[in-house]
């Protein structure tokens, strides 16, 4: 692989920042690391960049070991959170650095420079100072100063945090035009779970140092590897169940208040064990589905119904004080009216849209 | 800008006129033909200033402050610089603590370190020498001068150091593109200070003083033990002008505006 991280690990007195990360990013992949504040994602794009190093394992870029190097001839481009813009520097001086580092002609460096400003849609913007910028034209100039360079992977640092939400999911559609363009591996960081999704090839997701899961973004949604995962990204019903039967592809289960729950086979399930097992709110419906999907059916009463236009949350009191979150898009709306609170109602959810997760201690 | 109300124009004028007044006193007192201080005037002339530069106490003592002055000015600037530097790249209780730490010199008179100042360098073999009237000096001004720069790094951005190293910049250029534009205002700035206190401090030169260590404010307190005459006022002219032309030269290298704390917006 392009850029391999092995067993990398991080203490810093006797917290652990980095336990055990091991992944690998093949060339011109757009990888998200997501995880929220504290779960060690910048530490890890930080020891990418040099400016951390691990305790123990090794990263390899390119083929190559890159530990021992500094960051100044690791030659990658960063965008951080605050821009770090030089304040002093215009914008042309601010994206020409990294090539006058590197001794490049001034006719090349003009030329480059024009080239990169124009790939961020800043040109014009040449002899402005940072602060005569605004918030995403810095982001502009921050992003075309990493990419002069054409570094050998580009990393950005929650480059979106300080942005409103408009300007951000501007910003989301340029970065990939961008990396679409450039072709550069890019690992992207961040704490937005929808943001991740929308933006990457493959999403790692992180938490208190650990990785938790790393692949494609359906994959992660539709598949989560851990509990964490399955609540991290969007909505989770989490059910806690007992194993009564197990089939050949189906496992026969029992909520607490002993509804009982088909979900498909995955790994060792014996009976008697807990297992717990994740479906997402926008599977189960209020209506039984089309044809002879197999489905699971529990018994509710409509706690509350949260409405969010293109549809509504229903929070729902099954049997046992098990709580359900149901999404009801605005087309089922429509066509069946809509519940209201105290209604006793039956819940539907295909058989295969289960999935029984892995616990991590 | 706020708009400015009446009373706060007048509390300020009065407050402006306190802080200016004395000037306005002791520049005519220079100019004075009289033998005793009498104000205003009665007459013009240049005699107390020629008198200044006859004395050899003064010369030699004018050559004094204005050496140690500009010895301890360079190595408060660069002691404090490279600490204010460290404390910006600390954090939460380590970073309060040596702040804390550095400024308790501020709580203690000039008076009672003037006399540790005195026993710290006789053990030294350093008493009523000019090293040790510089050490003093840097003492004096190690607090004041750190407390500036620190204040003026308060939008120190570290990260700019890591931008400038991942876009290719080695230590040394790191150092020359990302952290001097951003320390140098603040550095002028405490050099300001440190000089200005440097050649006007008495207190501390009155303990230190010696033979070949004998600072213009120490010999005009002993002179003026014998008389009080216009001399005092020429002498404050003169020291007025040094610190002028200090300003002026560091106005040159870094820009008025800076030193003095006021930003055009």
């Amino acid at each position: 692989m392009y850029l391999e991280l092995n067993h990398l690990s991080k203490r810093y007195d006797n917290v652990v920042a980095i336990d055990d990360v091991s992944l690998s990013i093949a060339q011109g992949e757009f990888v998200t690391f997501l995880g929220p504040s504290g779960s060690g994602k910048s530490t890890i794009l930080r020891m990418i960049a040099g400016f951390t190093r691990s305790d123990s394992g090794y990263i390899k870029l390119n083929g190559e070991l890159i530990q021992e190097k500094p960051p100044y001839k690791r030659n990658l481009g960063i965008v951080f959170q605050d821009y770090s813009l030089f304040p002093h520097m215009t914008v042309q001086q601010n994206v020409a650095f990294g090539l006058r580092m590197r001794k490049v002609s001034k006719e090349e460096q003009a030329r480059r420079v024009a080239d990169a400003l124009e790939t961020v849609r800043l040109s014009g913007y040449e002899k402005r100072l940072p602060n005569q910028l605004s918030g995403g034209q810095r982001q502009r100039v921050a992003l075309a100063r990493a990419i002069v360079i054409e570094p050998l992977v580009l990393l950005l640092d929650e480059p979106l945090g300080a942005l409103d939400r408009k300007l951000r999911e501007e910003m989301q559609i340029e970065l990939r035009r961008i990396h679409e363009a450039l072709g550069v591996t890019t690992i992207f960081v961040t704490h937005d779970q929808e943001e991740a999704l929308t933006m990457s090839d493959r999403v790692a997701i992180l938490s208190g140092g650990q990785l938790h899961q790393m692949g494609t973004p359906y994959g992660v949604y539709e598949r989560p590897a851990t509990d964490f995962v399955a609540d991290f990204l969007g909505r989770a019903n989490l059910l806690q169940l007992a194993v009564v039967a197990c089939e050949d592809s189906l496992i026969k289960a029992k909520l607490p208040g002993g509804s009982l729950i088909s979900v498909p086979a995955i790994g060792e399930v014996a009976t008697q064990d807990d297992i717990q097992v994740l479906v997402r709110p926008e599977h189960i419906s209020f209506y039984p589905p089309a044809g002879d999907t197999p489905c699971n059916t529990v018994e509710c009463a409509v706690e509350r119904i949260s409405y969010h236009g293109s549809g509504a949350y229903a929070i729902l009191n099954g049997p046992g004080d098990v709580q359900l979150i149901a999404y009801i898009s605005a087309r089922e709306l429509a066509e069946h009216g809509e519940a209201h609170q105290g209604q006793r109602i039956t819940v539907y959810w295909p058989i295969s849209a289960s999935t029984i997760l892995s616990r991590r201690a | 800008m706020k708009k400015v109300g009446p009373g706060m124009l007048i509390v300020s004028a009065i407050a402006l006129l306190f802080l200016v007044a004395p000037i306005f006193v002791a520049i005519p007192l220079a100019f004075s033909n009289a033998r005793t201080l009498i104000f205003p005037p009665p007459g013009w002339s240049l005699m107390w200033f020629e008198a200044f530069f006859k004395r050899p106490d003064f010369v030699k003592g004018l050559r004094i402050s204005l050496v140690s002055a500009t010895a301890s000015t360079i190595l408060v600037t660069l002691i404090a610089g490279i600490t204010a530097y460290g404390v910006v790249h600390m954090h939460g209780t380590k970073k309060r603590l040596v702040s804390l730490l550095l400024n308790v010199p501020l709580l203690i008179p000039v008076l009672v370190i003037g006399i540790a100042m005195l026993f710290f360098l006789a053990r030294l073999r350093l008493s009523g020498t000019l090293p040790g009237l510089i050490l003093g000096q840097v003492m004096l001004c190690l607090p004041l001068v750190f407390l500036i720069i620190l204040a003026a790094l308060e939008n120190y951005n570290p990260n700019l150091e890591d931008a400038a190293a991942s876009l290719g910049a080695p230590p040394l250029l790191v150092f020359r593109e990302a952290v001097l534009p951003q320390v140098t205002t603040g550095l002028a700035a405490g050099a300001a200070l440190a000089f200005i206190t440097s050649m006007a401090d008495t207190t501390m030169s009155l303990f230190l003083r010696g033979p070949g260590a004998t600072p213009l404010p120490a010999a005009m307190i002993a002179y003026m033990r014998a008389r009080i005459d216009p001399m005092i006022g020429s002498s404050a002219v003169i020291f007025l002008c040094i610190s002028i032309v200090f300003l002026i030269i560091i106005n040159r290298l870094i820009g008025f505006e800076a030193v003095m704390g006021v930003r055009e917006e």
